[in-house]
């Protein structure tokens, strides 16, 4: 952990220290650095963490950089991204590849990064889409508008990143899901019944008591927002594996965007809900998100 | 003389950052078989001049009424290859595979002999020419609509050659009247579908016997990497969802993607470097990349 998150605040001999093994380093292939940072939050009146990963051309370089925020999963941390994986150092590589900053946000176990009408301490569509951005934007040299701007993330966070950016097309450029929970009515998912019932009461909590039919929360989940999607015209990449407990909602939303003719890239492949399948599917992600950032012309050469 | 040898000593460390250079090669690739000669495009990562390494090759292939250079000339950028090549240490071969050789040993017309060429002639050529990774291992191979179908039947077909197959905008169903197009196409392509398969209705169906989706329980007993994705505007959508439907009921591994677009070289200039991105983790896995 300590190597992986180097304090923006550190003594000076360790500084030392990072700085040679940084020079080390930067002759492997590997040479983006971590900083963890605090991200105050007015709006729940406590402080988050994010992980920041900049590749190593960035230190060197004086034009500003793409932003690609990266949500964690249920029961997760802004840390999974960054140990989770198999591969410890796919954000590095990844940021390094395409000069790209990766933000790793706090979105709590469950807050499934809505900002709850009933629960203070869980504003996280404010968090990230205001308090994060204005955090990273002022810290570090990044394109601070759309263009420059994606978002991503797994499960609960693959429903974050496509909910957020829904709800504020003028941030980002594009957004990606990785067996993202695209309907957040639990009787969709393939799941034990004990399970399904703790998470729906999770969104009675969050969210109040559920609408009859089949769409509890019409407008916080991303099957009921397909007319929204169409009208904002963003990039879209949705993947699932085909073992995953949440592949009919991905089916679902994919059915309904081609539908309403909303363009759109859906991808099933082999895999279930592990990290083996999310560190698959990331690079795919990026290299998705890298061609919409090229066509934008904010791509580091 | 000193001194511009130091500036370009200084110079030449960084032109990588700056220019692709990779190198492509018109190589003549004879066909004892057909006793034709044809011609493949070879692209050489810049990487291949100044390395020992025996490198992985990529088979790309052209679809109907195409040819060898198709994939040099008519992507919008015509570095693509170029661009894959040396971002991924990555021979890539483009063979010939004539207007519309469907890839197959014709049952009907005996000199249409694509089967043998692509999988025996061209890759001994490759081979003895350049220096592969001569084993499944090292190779994989991919084309877009008919080579879509080449990719995917040759692998299918010959499992001890390549660890992995591709195919963008495939045609998975050489039956013409499963693809959404108006008579007037079907007209135009007839004769030469009933060249190289016989009339279409007739028995034995040739049509049915070297389709891709009717070649599941092969696939499944292969068991390689597979990556298949259309556009949902393509003429060709429903023969892939009814392949996809096929192997997931299977449950035959394989990477499905749907995208915006049609049967246009837009779409496969966007495609391609998902198919080698797949391609180059197997290649990892493999431990036949080159470093």
């Amino acid at each position: 952990m300590a190597l992986l998150f180097n304090k923006r605040r550190v003594s000076l001999p360790v500084k030392t220290l990072t700085l040679l093994v940084g020079c080390l380093l930067s002759l492997s292939s590997v040479a983006a650095k971590v900083d963890t940072l605090d991200v105050p939050s007015a709006g729940m009146n406590r402080t988050l963490k994010a992980a920041v990963v900049l590749p190593e051309a960035y230190q060197k370089a004086r034009q500003p950089f793409p932003v690609l925020y990266l949500l964690h999963g249920g029961s997760g941390s802004f840390r999974d991204w960054l140990t989770k994986t198999p591969d410890k150092t796919l954000l590095h590589r990844l940021a390094d590849q395409y000069n790209l900053i990766i933000v790793t946000p706090e979105g709590d176990a469950r807050s499934y990064y809505f900002d709850s009408p009933l629960v203070k301490a869980s504003q996280f569509e404010t968090f990230i889409s205001t308090e994060l951005i204005n955090k990273i934007d002022n810290t570090y040299r990044t394109i601070r508008e759309k263009k420059g701007r994606v978002i991503a993330g797994l499960s609960m966070g693959g429903h974050g990143a496509m909910f957020i950016s829904s709800r504020h097309p003028e941030l980002y450029a594009a957004a990606g899901s990785m067996s993202g929970v695209m309907n957040i009515n639990t009787a969709t998912w393939k799941v034990a019944p004990d399970f399904a019932k703790s998470r729906a009461e999770n969104f009675v909590q969050l969210l109040g008591p559920p609408k009859e039919g089949d769409a509890p929360y019409p407008g916080y989940t991303m099957v009921t927002l397909t007319d929204k999607l169409k009208a904002n015209g963003l990039p879209i990449m949705l993947d699932i594996g085909v073992d995953d407990f949440l592949i009919e909602t991905n089916r679902e939303l994919h059915r309904r965007l081609l539908e309403n003719k909303t363009p759109h890239d859906y991808m099933e492949r082999p895999g279930a809900h592990t990290w083996e399948y999310w560190e698959n599917a990331l690079p795919f992600q990026v290299l998705f998100f890298s061609k919409v950032l090229k066509a934008n012309g904010v791509t580091i050469p | 003389m000193r001194l511009p040898r130091l500036f370009l000593s200084l110079i030449l460390p960084l032109t990588p950052l700056l220019a692709f250079s990779a190198k492509v090669d018109t190589l003549d690739v004879p066909s004892a078989a057909m006793k034709r000669n044809l011609r493949a495009a070879v692209v050489l990562p810049e990487s291949y001049a100044k390395s020992k390494a025996s490198y992985p090759v990529l088979y790309l292939l052209h679809g109907g009424g195409g040819q060898f250079s198709d994939w040099l000339k008519q992507t919008p950028d015509k570095m693509l290859l170029h661009k894959l090549a040396d971002q991924y240490n990555l021979i890539i071969v483009t063979p010939e595979g004539d207007r519309l050789g469907g890839y197959l040993d014709s049952p009907v017309q005996k000199d249409n002999l694509f089967e043998t060429y692509i999988a025996k002639e061209v890759v001994e050529k490759i081979d003895n020419t350049y220096r592969t990774i001569r084993d499944r291992k090292g190779r994989v191979i991919t084309g877009l609509s008919m080579g879509g179908h080449g990719a995917m039947y040759l692998a299918t077909r010959h499992p001890e050659l390549y660890c992995a197959a591709g195919t963008m905008s495939g045609v998975m169903d050489l039956n013409y009247k499963t693809w959404r197009i108006d008579p007037n196409f079907e007209t135009q392509i007839k004769p030469g579908f009933a060249r190289i398969l016989g009339t279409l209705g007739s028995t034995p169906d040739y049509y049915a016997a070297n389709s891709v989706v009717n070649m599941v329980d092969r696939i499944k007993a292969n068991g390689q990497k597979l990556i298949i994705d259309c556009g949902v505007d393509d003429f060709l959508i429903e023969p892939n969802r009814e392949l996809h439907r096929r192997l997931v009921y299977n449950r035959i591994d394989h990477d499905y993607t749907e995208r915006p677009g049609g049967h246009t070289w837009d779409y496969w200039q966007n495609s391609l470097p998902y198919h080698v991105l797949f391609f180059t983790n197997i290649l990892k896995a493999n431990g036949a990349v080159v470093q």
